[in-house]
């Protein structure tokens, strides 16, 4: 029951009460049974790379097991790996030893409040064990129901924040139910040698796991069957038939699965849990294929037996694989798989934390050999972030936007494409800097959303179109990358500004790139908006409905419009175009994830708690930097310009003297 | 600049170019552009609580709205008006040289756009099609308003006499037909039954009684009701309670026999043909409650002549100047699932799409023209 509540809240987030009010026993029956273990020595684990190759369907789509660890591990504690541990190898002992991970810190919990109404003591490393939850739970539940209760718009982060630690919670639980099927649990402790004996189970064990008791589970049936027939009950008989109910109702305890093992052999594309396939088909005939071979598995990594271990799995993956009917997914695998351990995007981030100290030092050394190091540090940067791209195409076969997290990587990719071409017109540096501010402020942005879940989840079904994501929603990322960097290069204006004596052509040249990638901004966005309209039109049958996602674009077109029509009349000047194009970042920021916070209106594509926060303390410190600058430049110029007053009194006043 | 300077056109008279100086103001155009930023953040947080029908309606559909709740500013509708004067004013300003083609083209086309959205927003009728699998249709119904309506049944046609919702006033009857007059007691725009016995009310439903309910943030789940006098023919008066949400009319006999029925319901409009839904395809991401797709496989019925179709998201039908779009679908306890078209008809549809041709093209051209300019530059430096 409990696992398939998980999943129901996993993914439609509504809970009966009553479920809840299930699962609090459930759990109180798996810590018995898991208690039941800790009695083994401890021996390192085993090697388990190999099982991250393992193919799952988990969230609607295939992915190899490595992904869904380390998701699962990033979304839980923040942190792609455990105490050196790889997510695989974190997994393996989650799901096969789960008693030894009960004390391990990996629910991450930064809400004082959260920890305050759970009474859990806070730590310093702000990540809490599944003993520490367990405790908590009552309360948990209690609050998560209030939670649930109230309608979206109105949750605090709070409750966002509740809700997000059950879910979590449910899921982990799931995670160390998964094998319970080859585990020794209390269930099946059988002492008595006689009934051992009787159903050929090996003497010099007392607990066994429910797939032990699968493989003699017909001998099982034929005793109970003969024990049904005869009057007088023995000890013996009557725990036969204690352990054969036991056997039956076992399976009742556990559901749906977060992730699937087992492709149909109909339908290459559906997946099962080893608990489908015990309820579909019982008996020990379905201990001789991969439920075989996974038994075995977990069995050798309690054994600490690495050669069983390797064979089994290999035997797994090849019979899994020659079932799947669509090969490609194999290919898709791969990628993925490949995906993971290069992490591009990662690498990315680490590239343009050189060129961005070389190019710094550059500014102070003024050695051109700087410059051109980091020059080709940005291109390769580039060159990774492209290979991360195309990576993700070849694995989800869909072009390169279709959530949140794939705007900011794109848009960075665009930045720092439009960077390199500034640089090769001015070659001042001016373009490497903005260019690898940009790519390295969006690719941190782009982590954040990545901490949240799969980035290459399945998509609802009005975004189910390859020809407008490739149109409409390339254009606009398009015009916010223009919006962004004429922003980012705006911020440079205004130190430029700073400078005492500040180059009046540098300035100019300065000011040229800003309106020259603003102008790229504004197109872009005006045609993604018009193109946006269009697939509304496709769609819902308006084209405009002022929706928020199109109110957001729409006030993106209109201030970068005021901008260049009120420089155009001379209301602003140079410095203030610069100051509207930072502003310009604020309203970007708004349009782009701002209106999502709103959480209303058809095009809203994800929510994550405290983005919001950040989202307006961001606001805030923009709106002061700029203030400053802006009010220490015209102190500086009317200074300047009283200087200037004063040596012509002067010069006049030496003049008139003499006279 | 050179501009093409229309007031020195002779035949102009003095105070006309003043005007025309004034009206193709840049200033203006800033201070349009500044108001519509302002009326679209401000509409889009209103959003947020009040719903989106009650923002459009505030801030985008009005001459005039009170910001923060008491400083008068321009509404949406005053404020384009007023920028696409402007903008025809300014295209006769405009320096027509090649080079600023591409900026030319992106005005009238933004002018194309803006009369567009004036015509879609007078003439386009939108509305909302409810099926359930098997059932057929020849109405789509309002999304917002409702309409008292009486009729009789007259073998498979009904004549339906109907008063708009939205103008019933409190004691004053309301029509006259069939011997049968309407009188309003009460009438709540949002309400639900309540528990307690409203003296001497009858109802279709088993209703005893309505309470008051604060309007829903979307404006499509309104459901008003309200407590009728429903005399007949001189014969004495019966208190009848109507609520929209309910699923029969309630029946009338009038003195020679006849039975008429009395609803509260969604405004009807008469589509010229019949759409029948045969069937709904929901299909989900395997493993979760994801909706891969939805689609509906419809008939259209016309004059006996039946074809097929299919509805489903990004791919609308298109028939006979309507056009319906896969919006949403419903399932009731009982799982029968219905399938919600949104059905708009606009004859001006195609505008904007014109208007996106137009800016396209302006800004396709401007591109290449400031490309080119860079290539001349680079050349001129090497």
């Amino acid at each position: 029951m409990l696992l398939w509540l998980g999943g129901s809240v996993l993914y439609s987030q509504s809970t009966s009460s009553e479920e809840v009010d299930e699962s609090e026993s459930y759990l109180e029956k798996l810590k018995q049974n898991i208690d039941v273990l800790n009695e083994g020595q401890e021996r390192p684990p085993i090697d388990v790379d190999g099982l991250g190759e393992v193919i799952i369907h988990e969230s609607g789509r295939l992915k190899p097991l490595d992904s869904y660890a380390r998701t699962m591990l990033l979304v839980m504690s923040g942190r792609s790996t455990y105490e050196g541990q790889e997510a695989i190898a974190w997994l393996a002992r989650v799901m096969w030893e789960p008693e030894k991970t009960v004390d391990q810190r990996i629910f991450k919990i930064t809400f004082d409040q959260v920890l305050v109404a759970l009474g859990i003591k806070p730590d310093k490393s702000r990540r809490y064990t599944y003993n520490e939850l367990t405790r908590g739970f009552p309360v948990l539940v209690q609050l998560v129901q209030l939670a649930q209760n109230k309608d979206k718009d109105y949750q605090t982060p709070a409750d966002k924040e509740f809700l997000r630690i059950y879910d979590n919670f449910l899921i982990y639980n799931q995670i160390m139910n998964s094998f319970l099927f080859s585990l020794p649990v209390q269930t099946f402790l059988i002492s008595s040698e006689e009934v051992k004996g009787t159903l050929g189970l090996p003497l010099d064990k007392n607990y066994f796991s429910f797939a032990d008791i699968m493989r003699i589970s017909d001998r099982l049936r034929e005793e109970t069957t003969r024990i049904q027939s005869q009057d007088n009950w023995g000890a013996k008989e009557v725990l036969i038939i204690d352990l054969e109910q036991k056997y039956d109702g076992f399976l009742q305890d556990f559901g749906d699965l977060p992730y699937r093992f087992f492709p149909s052999y109909t339908h290459g594309e559906k997946f099962f849990s080893a608990w489908d396939i015990f309820r579909v088909s019982g008996g020990n005939d379905i201990m001789n294929g991969e439920v075989d071979n996974l038994d075995r598995m977990v069995k050798a990594y309690l054994d600490r037996d690495q050669s069983t271990f390797d064979s089994n799995l290999s035997q797994f993956q090849s019979r899994v694989q020659g079932k799947i009917e669509n090969k490609r997914v194999l290919t898709q695998i791969t990628a993925e798989l490949l995906y993971n351990r290069l992490d591009p995007l990662y690498r990315t981030q680490l590239i343009l934390g050189v060129a961005f100290l070389f190019i710094m030092i550059f500014f102070i050394l003024k050695r051109p050999i700087l410059r051109k190091i980091s020059v080709w540090l940005l291109g390769l940067g580039l060159v990774f972030l492209l290979i991360g791209m195309v990576n993700r195409f070849i694995i989800t076969l869909r072009p390169p936007i279709t959530n949140l997290f794939e705007t900011f990587v794109f848009v960075a990719g665009v930045s720092i494409i439009l960077g390199l071409i500034i640089e090769r017109f001015h070659k001042k540096g001016l373009g490497v800097l903005s260019g690898v501010l940009s790519g390295v402020i969006l690719l941190l942005i782009s982590n954040r959303f990545a901490a949240s879940g799969d980035t290459m989840d399945v998509l609802v079904a009005v975004l189910r179109s390859n020809f407008w994501l490739s149109t409409h929603v390339i254009t606009i990322n398009l015009g916010y990358t223009g919006i962004f960097l004429s922003g980012v290069i705006g911020h440079l204006y205004l130190f430029q500004c700073l400078k005492k004596n500040a180059d009046r052509n540098k300035l100019k040249n300065t000011y040229r790139v800003i309106y020259a990638i603003q102008a790229f901004g504004l197109i872009f966005t005006l045609m993604g908006t018009i193109l946006g309209g269009v697939w509304a039109d496709q769609s819902w049958g308006r084209f405009w409905g002022w929706d928020p996602k199109e109110n957001g674009s729409l006030m993106i077109v209109l201030w970068s419009a005021i901008l260049f029509h009120a420089h155009f009349d001379g209301i602003i000047k140079d410095l203030g175009y610069a100051i509207g194009s930072i502003l310009g970042i604020v309203v970007l920021m708004i349009a782009w994830f701002g209106i999502n916070l709103l959480g209303v209106g058809l095009h809203s594509y994800g929510f994550i708690a405290g983005i919001a926060y950040t989202l307006y303390s961001y606001i805030a410190l923009q709106i002061i930097l700029v203030a400053i600058l802006y009010g220490v430049i015209e102190y500086r110029q009317q200074k300047e310009k009283l200087a200037k007053t004063e040596a012509v009194k002067e010069i006049k006043g030496s003049v008139e003297k003499p006279v | 600049m050179k501009y093409m300077k229309i007031w020195n056109i002779p035949f102009l008279p003095v105070k006309g170019k003043t005007i025309y100086r004034f009206g193709s103001s840049l200033k203006i155009t800033v201070l349009c552009l500044l108001s519509l930023f302002i009326l679209t953040f401000a509409g889009t947080y209103y959003q947020a609580d009040y719903g989106l029908y009650a923002a459009q309606n505030r801030f985008f559909y009005s001459w005039f709205v009170p910001l923060l709740g008491f400083i008068p500013f321009p509404g949406g509708k005053l404020v384009l008006s007023i920028l696409t004067i402007n903008l025809i004013f300014a295209v006769f300003r405009y320096p027509y040289r090649w080079e600023k083609i591409g900026i030319i083209f992106i005005h009238y086309g933004i002018i194309f756009l803006l009369l567009a959205s004036a015509f879609t927003h007078y003439v386009a009728k939108e509305s909302v099609v409810v099926l359930e699998e098997g059932q057929s249709t020849d109405v789509s119904l309002d999304y917002y308003h409702s309409e008292l309506a009486m009729w009789e049944e007259e073998g498979g046609s009904r004549k339906v006499v109907a008063y708009d919702a939205e103008n019933i006033g409190k004691g004053e009857i309301l029509f006259v037909k069939y011997g049968v007059e309407i009188v309003p007691l009460y009438y709540y725009e949002h309400a639900s039954p309540a528990n307690f016995q409203e003296p001497g009310a009858v109802s279709a439903s088993g209703i005893t009684s309505l309470l008051y309910l604060p309007p829903p943030k979307s404006q499509e789940g309104i459901s008003p009701g309200g407590l009728f006098e429903v005399r007949v023919g001189g014969e004495g008066s019966k208190k009848v309670l109507l609520w929209e949400g309910e699923p029969h009319p309630f029946p009338i006999t009038l003195p020679d026999g006849r039975t008429v029925f009395l609803k509260l319901q969604r405004i009807r409009y008469p589509l010229p043909f019949t759409i029948k839904l045969k069937e709904f395809i929901k299909e989900d991401y395997f493993g979760t409650g994801i909706a891969k797709r939805y689609e509906s496989v419809v008939d259209i019925v016309e004059e006996g002549v039946s074809r097929p179709a299919r509805v489903f998201m990004n791919n609308p039908l298109r028939t006979e100047g309507y056009i319906f779009f896969q919006a949403s679908f419903a399932q009731d306890q009982a799982g029968n699932r219905q399938s919600v078209l949104a059905t708009v008809s606009n004859r001006g549809y195609w505008i904007p799409y014109l208007a996106g041709v137009i800016i396209g093209l302006g800004l396709l051209i401007h591109f290449i023209v400031m490309f080119l300019k860079r290539i001349k530059r680079i050349k001129f430096s090497v």
